[in-house]
C-alpha cells in the first residue's frame, strides 16, 4: 500500500468507482464460471427438469432442444479458463493496482494508458466471452484476453465503468494535453502532483462535462462518487492556480468554474515541456473562462463595435433600457 | 417422568383396551371459527413427524361464516393416518371429534362416519337452557342412535371453562389433547408443534394452549377405556411436512421465479401468503394486481423483461386471464399459470374441489393458441411441478399452466426434503449484443422456436405485439407469415411431446378396464385399483400428468384394454337419465379429450360432490365397469 497519506486517502475516496469496476469484473467472472460449470447434456437437463419430469420427460431428447447454451468446444474452454485466471488475479489484488507511480523521467500518460490497458482486461474478458458463447472468438482476429486492451478502443458502455487512477508525478512531467483524449465517460484521475508545476497546467482540459479542479488537499474528491462523468484532478503542494470546474454547478463556463487562488507572479522560466509562454497563456485561458461576460462592453460596442446587426441591435436596446453594466 | 407419564399416573381406568391397527381415519368438526382445523394441522404434523403416513383434508362451508350449529355449516378437518404411505383422504372416518352434534349430524347425512365411528360429542348443548337447543340436541342424538355409532358424551365446555373464560377457544386443544392419549402421541412433539402453531403468539397464549391440550389427555386418560396404536415407522430420511399451496410456493421460490403476481381468489390466495413471507426473507416480489388480467400483465411484463414469472389463480380467474395468456402465447413470452381448481361454473364453490377447468386451460383462449398443461397428482408433485414447468416455459418460450386443485391446496402430506439444485435456477441472463441481422421471432423450422431478445441487450431491440407478425416482429397479416408463425408456435408443442415418455401403468399393461386418471385423485383411484385387483378383477390405471400436449403410446395402451374409463371430479351425464342418449352424452373432459386424440371409445365415471373422491366410490364404480368384459376381448 502507498504510505503517501495524500495517495491513500484519494484510494479512498475513489473507493465507490473502485467498486463499481469491480463488481463489473466480478459478474464478467462469475458469467466465465458458469459456462465452464455448464454441463449439457442429458444429466444436466434431468437435473435441471427437477424430479417432476423423472419417468415423464426423455433428457436425451429434451436436452436437444434447451441445449441452446452450446457446449464450449476446446478452444473456447481454455480462453474461458484464461479469462477466470485473470480476473480472479484482478479482483484478488489490492486497490494498489488503481495507484500508478510515475518515475522522474516523466511519461505519465503512458503509464496511465499501460495501466488502464491491463485493468481494461475486465472489459476485453466480457466481450471475448460474448464471442465464444456465440462461436465466433478468433484468436488471431480478437487477441488473446491477456493482450491488454487500449482506451482508444474502449465502447462508451466501457468507459463508463473505467477504473479510477491515482496517479503521483512529478509537477514538471504534467502535461494536460496529453491526457485529453481520456477525459471520457467515466474516467477518474486523481494526479498527485510533486514539486512545482506549471500554475494552471489543467485549465486546458476544462470542458462542459468534465469535472477538472487543482486542489490542495483530496477534500474535494468526497463529491466525486456522485458525479456522473469523467474528472481529472490535481492535488498540488505548491503556488499553482486552484480551481474547480464543475459541470454540476451550472450552464454557462463562469458558473461551472470556481477561482480560489491565481498565481500573482506570472511564469518567466521553461517547465518541462512548458515554456513560459504557454503556462502563462494557460492562466490566460483560466482567467477568460472564469470572467463573466460584461454587458457594459455590449453596450459600449452598440453602433460600432460589432459588426453583427444583430449585436448591434441588442447592445442598442440594453443601453436605452438603462441596463448596460449591470452584470 | 414425562408429562404423559405423569397425567397417566392420575387415574387410569382399569380394563383400557389397546386396539393395534394399520390406519384410522378421524375428523374434528366444529362451527366455523372454533378452531377444529388448527386441532387437526398440529395432529396431522405430529403424526407425520412420528413416522406415520398422513393425509389431511380440510372440511370448510362453503360460507365464510355460516350461522352456528347447523348442518351445512361443518368446518373442520379430516386426518387420514397409517403405518405406511397415505394418498388420499380415504372412505369414511373411524373416529369423530364433534364440538355440536348438528356439525356432526351434518357429516352423517353426507355418509362421512364409518358405521361404527367411535364419536367424542361435546354435551353441553344437552343442558341447555335454550329449549329449542335441547330438542335438536335429542333429536339429533335420537336419529344418531339408530346405527352403529358409539357415542361417547365429553364435557368439553366444562372442562374446559376450568383454563379459559371461553369455551370456544379452549375446546381444539382439549380435543387434541383427548386425539394425543387415545393415539399415544408424544406429547413433547406435540407441544413442540403448538409453539410452532403459536409462534406469533404471546407465551400465555402457548401455555394456556398447551394447558388445554393437557386438560383434554387427563380427561382421556382418566374416562376412555381405549386406545387405538397406529405403529409408526421411524422416517429414513428427512421429510417435510406442508400443504400443496404451499408446496407450489416453495417450488417457485426453488425454481428461481422472483416475480408473482396475483390476485387473491379461494383456494389459490394462500400460495401468496406463503410467498409474502418467504420472498421478504429471500427477495422476490409478489404483486397483489388490481385484477386477475392486470396480474397476468404483470407477469407477462416480467417474463419479457427476462424474469420467468408466474400467476396464481382459481377458475374464475382462469377465465379473466384468458386474453392475456393468449397474448403470452403469441408473443412467446415464457409464462407459468397456476390455476388452482375450485367448484364451478361461475363462483360456484369457492372451498370445494373439482377438476372442471382442464378444458378451458387447455383450449379457453380464442384463437389458435397451443401451450403446456400439466397437473400435479400429490402434494410433492405441486412442489417440484413447478420447477419443470418453468423449464419447459423458458425453452419453448410458451405458456405452461399448473393445475393444481382444492385438494392439493389444503390437503397436508409429509414427502422427502427437496434437494436443492441450482440447476434449477433460471440461468443467467444472457444480455450479450445480438448477432446482426438476427431478428426476434426467426423460428428455427425444426423445432419452432425461436431467439428471445430481452430487454438491453444491444442490437435486440424490436415492438412486441399481439398483432400476428413476422420473424423481425413487424405487424403482418399476410396470409403465409400467419400460417407459417401459427405451425412454428404449434411445432414447439409437438417437439416437446417427442420428448415425453409413455405414461407408467399401475397394476398389469393388459386387462378388462383401464382407469385414467388426472391429478389429485391418484391415490384414490390406485387404492380403489389395489381393492378390485384384490378382488380378483383385471383392472389397472394410468395418470396423466401432461395434457398438453397429451403423453405418446395412450392409443396403443388403450388397446390392450378391453375398457377404458376415465375418473375424473367433474361433471358427465350419466348414462340412463332422462335424455341422455349416446349422441348427446356429456362426458368427463378427460374423456373428451382422449376420444378426440385417441378415436378410442373412453367412457367416464365423474362426481361433483364438493369433496375429493374416495377410493371406496372409485372400486364400485370399477367393479360396474368390469361387469360383463371378463371372458374375451371386446
Amino acid at each position: 500500500m502507498p504510505s503517501d497519506e495524500r495517495v491513500v486517502s484519494a484510494l479512498s475516496a475513489l473507493r465507490p468507482a473502485i467498486g463499481r469496476y469491480r463488481v463489473a469484473a466480478s459478474d464478467t467472472l462469475e458469467r466465465a464460471r458458469a459456462m465452464l460449470a455448464f454441463e449439457p447434456g442429458p444429466s444436466r437437463t434431468r437435473a435441471a427438469l427437477g424430479a417432476f419430469a423423472d419417468g415423464r420427460i426423455d433428457p436425451e431428447r429434451f436436452a436437444l432442444v434447451s441445449s441452446g447454451a452450446d457446449p464450449l468446444d476446446v478452444t473456447g474452454r481454455e480462453v474461458v479458463e484464461h479469462i477466470v485466471e485473470l480476473l480472479e488475479d484482478i479482483l484478488g489484488a489490492s486497490d494498489d493496482q488503481f495507484f500508478v507511480p510515475v518515475g522522474q523521467a516523466g511519461g505519465a500518460a503512458e503509464a496511465i494508458r499501460a495501466r488502464l490497458a491491463g485493468l481494461g482486461t475486465a472489459h476485453t474478458a466480457a466481450r471475448i466471452l460474448d464471442l465464444v458463447k456465440r462461436h465466433s472468438y478468433d484468436l488471431l482476429r480478437h487477441g488473446s484476453p491477456s493482450d491488454g486492451y487500449p482506451f482508444e478502443r474502449w465502447t462508451a458502455a466501457e468507459r463508463a465503468l473505467a477504473p479510477p487512477l491515482v496517479v503521483r508525478l512529478d509537477g514538471s512531467g504534467l502535461d494536460a494535453l496529453e491526457l485529453a483524449p481520456l477525459v471520457d465517460g467515466c474516467v477518474r484521475l486523481v494526479l498527485i502532483v510533486d514539486g512545482p508545476a506549471a500554475p494552471a497546467p489543467l485549465a486546458r482540459l476544462v470542458s462542459p462535462g468534465a469535472l477538472i479542479a487543482q486542489v490542495d488537499d483530496a477534500s474535494l474528491l468526497a463529491g466525486l462518487a456522485e458525479f456522473d462523468g469523467p474528472a481529472v484532478i490535481a492535488v498540488m503542494q505548491g503556488q499553482e492556480a486552484r480551481f474547480v470546474h464543475d459541470p454540476r454547478a451550472g450552464s454557462a463556463p463562469w458558473k461551472r468554474l470556481r477561482v480560489d487562488r491565481m498565481p500573482t507572479v506570472p511564469p518567466r522560466k521553461t517547465l518541462g515541456s512548458r515554456s513560459a509562454w504557454q503556462q502563462r497563456d494557460d492562466l490566460a485561458h483560466l482567467k477568460a473562462l472564469v470572467e463573466p461576460p460584461s454587458l457594459a462592453h455590449s453596450a459600449a460596442g452598440a453602433g460600432n463595435g460589432h459588426a453583427d446587426p444583430t449585436d448591434r441591435l441588442t447592445a442598442w436596446l440594453i443601453e436605452q433600457s438603462g441596463q448596460a453594466g449591470v452584470a | 417422568m414425562t408429562a404423559a407419564a405423569a397425567l397417566l399416573e392420575r387415574d387410569v381406568p382399569v380394563a383400557t383396551r389397546v386396539l393395534t391397527l394399520p390406519e384410522h381415519t378421524i375428523e374434528i368438526v366444529s362451527d366455523s371459527g372454533e378452531g377444529a382445523q388448527k386441532c387437526g394441522q398440529i395432529f396431522g404434523a405430529v403424526c407425520a413427524k412420528m413416522g406415520n403416513g398422513v393425509w389431511t383434508v380440510e372440511i370448510i362451508p362453503a360460507e365464510i361464516q355460516p350461522p352456528p350449529r347447523i348442518a351445512e355449516g361443518a368446518s373442520g378437518i379430516r386426518i387420514r393416518f397409517a403405518t405406511g404411505p397415505v394418498t388420499n383422504w380415504g372412505d369414511q372416518t373411524d373416529l369423530v371429534v364433534a364440538f355440536n352434534e348438528q356439525v356432526l349430524v351434518g357429516r352423517h347425512l353426507l355418509g362421512a362416519l364409518a358405521s361404527d365411528a367411535i364419536i367424542l360429542l361435546e354435551n353441553s348443548w344437552a343442558s341447555n337452557p335454550d329449549p329449542d337447543i335441547k330438542a335438536a340436541w335429542d333429536q339429533a342424538l335420537a336419529e344418531l342412535s339408530g346405527y352403529g355409532y358409539r357415542i361417547i358424551e365429553v364435557p368439553m365446555e366444562e372442562q374446559c371453562l376450568t383454563v379459559d373464560d371461553n369455551p370456544r377457544k379452549g375446546k381444539n386443544m382439549f380435543a387434541l389433547g383427548m386425539l394425543a392419549y387415545i393415539y399415544d402421541r408424544s406429547l413433547e412433539r406435540i407441544e413442540e408443534q403448538i409453539a410452532y402453531a403459536f409462534r406469533r403468539k404471546s407465551e400465555a397464549v402457548y401455555a394456556k394452549n398447551v394447558a388445554l391440550m393437557r386438560l383434554g389427555y387427563g380427561w382421556a386418560a382418566a374416562n376412555l377405556d381405549f386406545r387405538i396404536e397406529i405403529p409408526t415407522t421411524p422416517p429414513q430420511q428427512a421429510l417435510v411436512v406442508m400443504n400443496g399451496n404451499e408446496a407450489l410456493g416453495m417450488g417457485a421460490l426453488a425454481s428461481g421465479m422472483e416475480l408473482c403476481a396475483m390476485y387473491p381468489i379461494t383456494p389459490a390466495t394462500s400460495v401468496s401468503h406463503y410467498l409474502a413471507e418467504v420472498f421478504r426473507k429471500f427477495g422476490g416480489i409478489l404483486h397483489q394486481a388490481e385484477d386477475e388480467i392486470a396480474a397476468a400483465g404483470v407477469a407477462i411484463g416480467a417474463s419479457y423483461a427476462g424474469k420467468v414469472a408466474f400467476t396464481i389463480t382459481s377458475g374464475p380467474g382462469l377465465a379473466l386471464k384468458t386474453e392475456f395468456i393468449g397474448l403470452a402465447v403469441m408473443a412467446e413470452t415464457p409464462l407459468v399459470v397456476i390455476d388452482v381448481q375450485r367448484g364451478g361454473p361461475s363462483t360456484g364453490l369457492p372451498t370445494k374441489v373439482e377438476q372442471s377447468d382442464l378444458l378451458a386451460a387447455l383450449v379457453g383462449q380464442p384463437g389458435d393458441a397451443p401451450h403446456v398443461v400439466m397437473a400435479p397428482a400429490t402434494i410433492e408433485e405441486c412442489f417440484h411441478s413447478v420447477v419443470t414447468a418453468r423449464q419447459i416455459a423458458e425453452t419453448f418460450h410458451t405458456v405452461v399452466v399448473i393445475l393444481s386443485d382444492a385438494n392439493l391446496s389444503t390437503g397436508v402430506q409429509p414427502f422427502p426434503r427437496p434437494q436443492l439444485r441450482k440447476e434449477w435456477l433460471a440461468p443467467e441472463l444472457d444480455l450479450s449484443p445480438v448477432e446482426e441481422g438476427r431478428r426476434p421471432y426467426e423460428w428455427d423450422p425444426r423445432m419452432g422456436t425461436s431467439t428471445r431478445p430481452v430487454p438491453g441487450q444491444p442490437g435486440g431491440m424490436y415492438t412486441l405485439t399481439g398483432l400476428s407478425h413476422d420473424e423481425a416482429s413487424k405487424v403482418a397479416y399476410d396470409a403465409g407469415i400467419h400460417q407459417h408463425s401459427t405451425t412454428m408456435r404449434s411445432r414447439k408443442i409437438a417437439v416437446l411431446q417427442q420428448t415425453l415418455l409413455r405414461p407408467a401403468i399401475y397394476g398389469d399393461h393388459e386387462g378388462d378396464l383401464l382407469v385414467v386418471g388426472w391429478g389429485s385423485t391418484k391415490g384414490a383411484i390406485e387404492e380403489a385399483i389395489d381393492r378390485a385387483r384384490a378382488e380378483g378383477l383385471h383392472a389397472s390405471s394410468t395418470h396423466l400428468t401432461f395434457l398438453s400436449p397429451l403423453q405418446p403410446g395412450l392409443k396403443e395402451i388403450f388397446s390392450r384394454f378391453r375398457k377404458v374409463m376415465t375418473v375424473e371430479i367433474n361433471y358427465s351425464d350419466p348414462p340412463g337419465e332422462p335424455f341422455i342418449t349416446e349422441e348427446n352424452r356429456r362426458r368427463g373432459q378427460l374423456a373428451m379429450l382422449l376420444r378426440a386424440q385417441t378415436l378410442c371409445d373412453v367412457d367416464c365415471w365423474t362426481r361433483v360432490p364438493g369433496e375429493p373422491l374416495r377410493p371406496g366410490l372409485i372400486h364400485a364404480a370399477i367393479r360396474d365397469a368390469t361387469i360383463g368384459l371378463a371372458g374375451g376381448r371386446a
